[in-house]
């Protein structure tokens, strides 16, 4: 987990061998975390697979160069805030307000002084450590789900499993245009999301220990619509934040079933959004593996049939196909997890941590 | 004024004699380089990849504290983007190459490691 205090690693790009070599010495000497990339396109490909934050790069480039690079990043729609500085030899008004325009946050001439490279990285480290928001995302999810006392670690779980099916599909060339890097860091960072209009529904409803009426059911069945027009106007108030788009698409599309007969739309195949169609087997496989009051927890096997079974009908069956794929990533999960957490927080593992939660939000 | 301000350039080495050092080593080798791509290129006519490397030689000039091969280099590269100024070509590359073997001319100054630090 990363903590408040972790700097960013940073991305050295510049065509010129000793310009870029210079830059890279200086910056470790710093203390700092540099990788580099030779040319533009390189970098790009390198911002989209890893977890660069902010990227120091040459203007003029063969090819790509620093300004074109700048406006593809700043397109990429699910990807995290890239604090982006232009190094230039280039001078002038004009030069500055194209770089600005193209999105840049700062400058840095050549030749780049180590004093004022510094400050500058204090400012890209301040602005960047305000765009947490796995963080925000994740306690916003953990808050929803704070009323349940039973829900131990399943928002992290439900990540992870989305994360793992999202990352088996990607491999397929069906889904290679659809499933990139940020895709799955958005379903990761969203798929927590998916039950917030919980929050909406009565406690004697949520928290009831046995069956729910049908018409405690309907009553339920509402935490759709009230999560997913949650996110909804959230995404409208900031439609530069696509994550919301993707968690709200999450929220509504979770409870779908493949052959149309799941809630709310009685959507049915590919109409079903591909992140809903992942969280709904999370989510599905979690609740079948995991304690409650009227039930035990199922055994993998045990939930992997009703799975397989409810192929093509609950489930679409790439997606089982996936889950099969990775069958044991998912057995091991939970008491990966659970230790972890166990560790953070200097618990016994398991059994008194749904405990612990509860008394703390109380 | 000297061709490569030593002390400047150790300043933004931070102090490490040994980072200059390989600097100064890598600039020859890369300006030389740029230097014969710019006389290509004149000689070519070719006015975009003589921007592109003049600009590259200024680039790598300001990063050793070459500020006169970088003016000069500099210079260049806005001629070539003028299509009046043609004529100021050959001049200019003559200019070039003789602030370059300043450069390299005192790079070869016995003392090079310690001249700067007085």
């Amino acid at each position: 987990m990363t903590s408040n205090t972790q700097e960013s690693k940073i991305l050295v790009v510049d065509d010129d061998v000793l310009c870029r070599d210079f830059l890279c010495e200086i910056l470790r000497e710093l203390g700092k975390d540099v990788v580099v990339a030779q040319n533009a396109e390189e970098a790009f490909r390198m911002v989209c697979d890893g977890d660069i934050r902010i990227v120091i790069s040459d203007w003029k480039m063969p090819g790509m160069d620093g300004i074109e690079l700048c406006q593809k990043i700043r397109n990429r729609q699910l990807g995290d805030y890239v604090y982006f500085i232009l190094l230039t030899s280039l001078s002038g008004r004009e030069n500055l307000v194209r770089g600005l325009e193209a999105g840049a946050d700062d400058f840095l001439s050549k030749p780049c002084d180590p004093n004022e490279l510094q400050v500058r990285l204090r400012v890209a480290e301040r602005v960047v450590s305000l765009e947490k928001k796995g963080l925000i995302v994740f306690s916003l999810a953990k808050l929803a789900e704070s009323r349940d006392p039973e829900t131990g670690t399943h928002l992290e779980r439900i990540r992870e499993y989305s994360r793992i099916i999202a990352q088996t599909l990607a491999k397929h060339e069906k889904y290679a245009k659809e499933i990139d890097a940020d895709f799955i860091r958005a379903i990761f960072l969203t798929s927590p999301l998916h039950d917030i209009g919980k929050v909406g529904i009565p406690d004697h409803i949520l928290l009831k220990p046995g069956r729910l009426t049908p018409e405690e059911f309907e009553v339920m069945k509402q935490h759709v619509t009230i999560g997913s027009s949650t996110l909804d106007a959230a995404f409208a108030a900031c439609p530069s934040a696509e994550y919301l788009r993707f968690a709200r698409d999450i929220a509504n599309s979770h409870h779908e079933k493949f052959d149309g007969s799941g809630y709310p739309h009685g959507l049915s195949g590919e109409d079903i959004p591909l992140c809903g169609r992942i969280v709904a087997l999370a989510d599905v496989y979690d609740a079948l593996t995991t304690k409650r009051v009227y039930k035990e927890a199922y055994s993998h096997e045990e939930a992997r049939e009703i799975i397989i079974d409810a192929s093509g009908q609950h489930f679409d069956p790439a997606i089982v196909a996936a889950f099969l794929e990775q069958e044991e990533k998912f057995k091991n999960l939970r008491g990966r997890l659970d230790e972890e957490l166990a560790a953070n927080v200097g618990l016994p593992l398991a059994t008194s941590f749904p405990a612990a939660l509860h008394s703390h939000c109380h | 004024m000297p061709s490569i301000d030593y002390q400047a350039l150790l300043d933004r080495c931070m102090g490490r004699i040994e980072l200059m050092e390989r600097l100064l080593a890598n600039f020859q080798t890369a300006a030389a380089q740029e230097i014969a791509d710019i006389s290509a290129a004149i000689a070519e006519l070719d006015s975009v990849q003589l921007q592109t490397h003049a600009h590259k030689l200024k680039g790598i000039a300001l990063t050793v504290s070459a500020p006169s091969l970088a003016n000069v280099a500099d210079e260049l590269c806005e001629a070539a983007g003028d299509g009046n100024r043609d004529s100021e070509l050959a001049e200019l590359f003559c200019q070039l190459s003789t602030e370059f073997e300043s450069v390299i001319e005192q790079l070869e100054q016995p003392k090079l490691g310690s001249a700067h630090c007085d």
